[in-house]
């Protein structure tokens, strides 16, 4: 009786779709922030993926240098993903009046009066200072577990 | 003018950009380098898909970066408006994208564990094996060792044993439960007569003289599981037989059952016979110490006896029956005497006359005296004498009386089948340095049971007044006194082939001129043998 379920519900359920097309229940439509959210989303996505990375490295008792290097990439990795998360946040708050390129790009300011939103703006526009440290933290990471590998191969050998 | 610069933000955009890229990359390449230099492990896989994706990141970020910044430069904004959107679309793909790579450490990381666990297990197993060969090897060298070691040993104590077995010079033979002889040795053969293809056919039936011993001797090992000192007889090949002492063990199955015995027999054959010997020896001493004492007790009145009834038959007339009868009594003492005269004889209390005589002259001189006699009841007389015989010290009318008392025996032990050979013979011992003198007849021979007794007094076989019994107890005081042997065999064995022939054989053995001083000093040891 149950295998007989399908075959009655799938056509009943397509015709009643079919029989009422006031509503558009094809496809949904997006609106300008979505890329925002979803982004936003991303880095929460990522915070979440690295702070599981840390812990699992730590839960996986690797010892050697490399898996601390590779711990450090995952704090600083999760500091910049706040950072950006926060300044694309900023970025919406700010108006584009509070930026001021009258005099050229390389002359543009960041207009007064300084509020906490504008210094938190400002702050995480500088957040390669802390990707930068964090990506290096992960080249050295990979060629401390290289170098050992091949160490312990030269060990082995001998 | 407040406010603060955006150029620094700039700067640092565009140069963290670039070093995004560079150390992600950098990143990257090490991890492919893992990849390469271990390709199975899942972990280097797990961190170059994580790295790759981390630059695909940072490519798309800093190029858009980089992008804009320049757009902006070149006071082209506009354009960055529309690129924008893709570009941060791009970004976020890329983002996700690492994060999702990300969260697939956990499952890399178990794969990495279990296998690195199994080639753990597997490494230990391989070194316990390797430890187990080593031990293995080492143990089997041990155990090679060993078994040389073992087999020396066995191959010493079997030599040993062997040696033992085959140069003991008692019998020493390994007897199955079906009373069959599975091994002898070789001084066991010679003690029984037998060649070495004979004893693959041996058993205890032929060996043992009496079957009860047989039986006792399989008795007493099932039930005490060996035997000590069992006393005997074997029969040997040719019949004659052997007494021997014999010590046994039981052997036992793996469940304890009996399944033969090995065992010793020592030969006492001679110790018996010496022992005999000995016990015949005592006997005619204490029999000659009495004998000479009551001749000498006797010889006085037996004297008066004679001196007095002489002396009466000269008072009566020789008609008279008081003649005849004192004739009688002088007779009788007479005869009395004479049986006194040969007891003092044995006990060689008698005087004699020594001097140097030639044994084929004596004997000549008895055959001379007795053939006649012999002939007429058809005994043929074989004489064999020796050529350069050596002289003999002793009394010639005594020695003649020793073959007289020999000849006279031996034509008794041939009367009974009406005739037979009669051998004298004389030959020299050149290694005992004997003169020897052989008396053999073809007669009946002397019954086992009675051999221990011919050289007692008054021992006799033949018939009430034909014999006194003192015939061989003087004949063997003679010889005794000249420092002699006599030897008795019957039946006789003969020489040349070994055959055990009818009748009986004495022989005198006698020391020769020259020796006799010497074997006086020893006339003690001169004792009878019988065979």
């Amino acid at each position: 009786m149950t295998g007989r379920l399908p075959i009655i519900l799938v056509p009943l359920l397509l015709g009643v779709l079919l029989g009422c097309p006031d509503h558009a229940w094809a496809l949904q439509s997006h609106g300008p922030p979505e890329g925002l959210y979803v982004h936003q989303m991303a880095h929460i996505h990522f915070v979440l993926a690295l702070g599981y990375l840390l812990w699992d490295i730590r839960r996986s008792s690797f010892t050697s240098m490399g898996w601390r290097y590779l711990q450090v990439f995952c704090l600083l990795m999760i500091v910049w993903n706040v950072l950006a998360f926060t300044g694309h946040a900023m970025g919406v708050v700010l108006e584009p009046h509070h930026i001021s390129t009258v005099q050229g790009y390389f002359q543009s300011r960041l207009l007064g009066p300084l509020t906490t939103t504008k210094i938190i703006f400002y702050i995480t526009k500088l957040d390669h200072l802390v990707a930068v440290p964090a990506l290096f933290f992960l080249f050295i990471g990979m060629r401390s577990l290289y170098r050992t590998v091949i160490e312990h191969a030269g060990e082995e050998k001998k | 003018m407040n406010g603060l610069p955006l150029l620094p933000t700039i700067i640092i955009d565009m140069a963290g950009s670039m070093a995004d890229i560079i150390f992600s990359f950098l990143a990257m390449r090490y991890a492919l380098l893992l990849t390469r230099r271990q390709p199975d492990n899942f972990l280097w896989g797990y961190l170059f898909y994580f790295c790759m994706a981390l630059s695909a990141f940072s490519v798309s970020r800093a190029a858009g970066h980089l992008v804009k910044q320049f757009l902006f430069m070149s006071d082209n904004g506009d354009i960055w408006a529309d690129i924008a959107p893709y570009s941060g679309g791009f970004n976020t793909l890329l983002l996700i994208s690492v994060s999702a790579v990300t969260i697939f450490y956990n499952k890399s990381v178990q794969a990495y564990e279990s296998i690195e666990q199994k080639a753990a297990k597997l490494k230990s197993a391989n070194l316990q094996l390797e430890k187990a060969a080593a031990e293995l090897k080492e143990l089997n060298m041990h155990l090679e060792e060993k078994v040389e070691e073992r087999t020396a040993e066995l191959s010493k104590s079997e030599k040993k044993f062997r040696h033992l077995f085959s140069n003991s010079k008692d019998m020493i033979f390994f007897g199955d439960i079906g009373k069959n002889v599975l091994e002898i040795n070789e001084s066991g053969l010679e003690m029984l007569g037998y060649s070495p293809e004979d004893a693959k056919s041996l058993n205890l039936y032929q060996i043992f003289r009496n079957e009860e011993d047989i039986f006792t001797y399989y008795e007493l090992l099932s039930r005490d599981g060996y035997i000590k000192d069992f006393e005997a007889e074997f029969q040997k090949k040719d019949g004659s037989v052997i007494y021997v002492l014999i010590s046994a063990t039981a052997i036992y199955d793996d469940n304890g059952k009996m399944i033969g015995c090995e065992a010793i027999a020592k030969d006492l054959t001679r110790v018996k016979t010496m022992m005999e010997q000995l016990v015949s020896s005592e006997k005619m001493a204490s029999v000659g110490q009495m004998a000479a004492g009551v001749a000498h007790e006797i010889n006085t009145p037996l004297g008066i006896i004679l001196g007095y009834a002489q002396l009466m038959k000269d008072d009566f007339d020789e008609d008279s029956e008081a003649y005849q009868n004192l004739c009688v009594i002088e007779r009788q003492t007479k005869a009395s005497r004479k049986i006194v005269a040969d007891l003092l004889k044995f006990s060689r209390q008698a005087g004699s006359a020594r001097k140097d005589i030639d044994l084929n002259e004596i004997l000549s001189d008895v055959v001379a005296v007795t053939e006649h006699n012999l002939n007429l009841n058809h005994i043929q007389v074989h004489l064999d004498l020796a050529d350069h015989l050596p002289r003999v010290i002793g009394d010639a009318e005594k020695l003649r009386q020793v073959f007289v008392n020999l000849i006279n025996n031996a034509q008794h032990a041939m009367e009974e089948q009406g005739g037979g050979d009669l051998y004298l013979g004389t030959s020299y011992d050149p290694g005992k340095k004997q003169v020897i003198t052989r008396v053999r007849d073809t007669g009946h021979g002397i019954p086992e049971e009675v051999k221990a007794k011919i050289f007692d007094p008054f021992f006799t076989t033949k018939p009430v007044g034909k014999g006194t019994g003192l015939g061989l107890s003087v004949t063997y005081g003679i010889i005794q006194d000249h420092g002699g042997t006599i030897v008795v065999e019957s039946p006789v064995r003969n020489p040349d082939s070994g055959e055990m022939m009818q009748g009986t054989e004495f022989r005198i053995l006698l020391p020769r001129a020259e020796d006799t001083e010497t074997v006086a000093l020893k006339e003690e040891g001169g004792r009878p043998e019988t065979m």
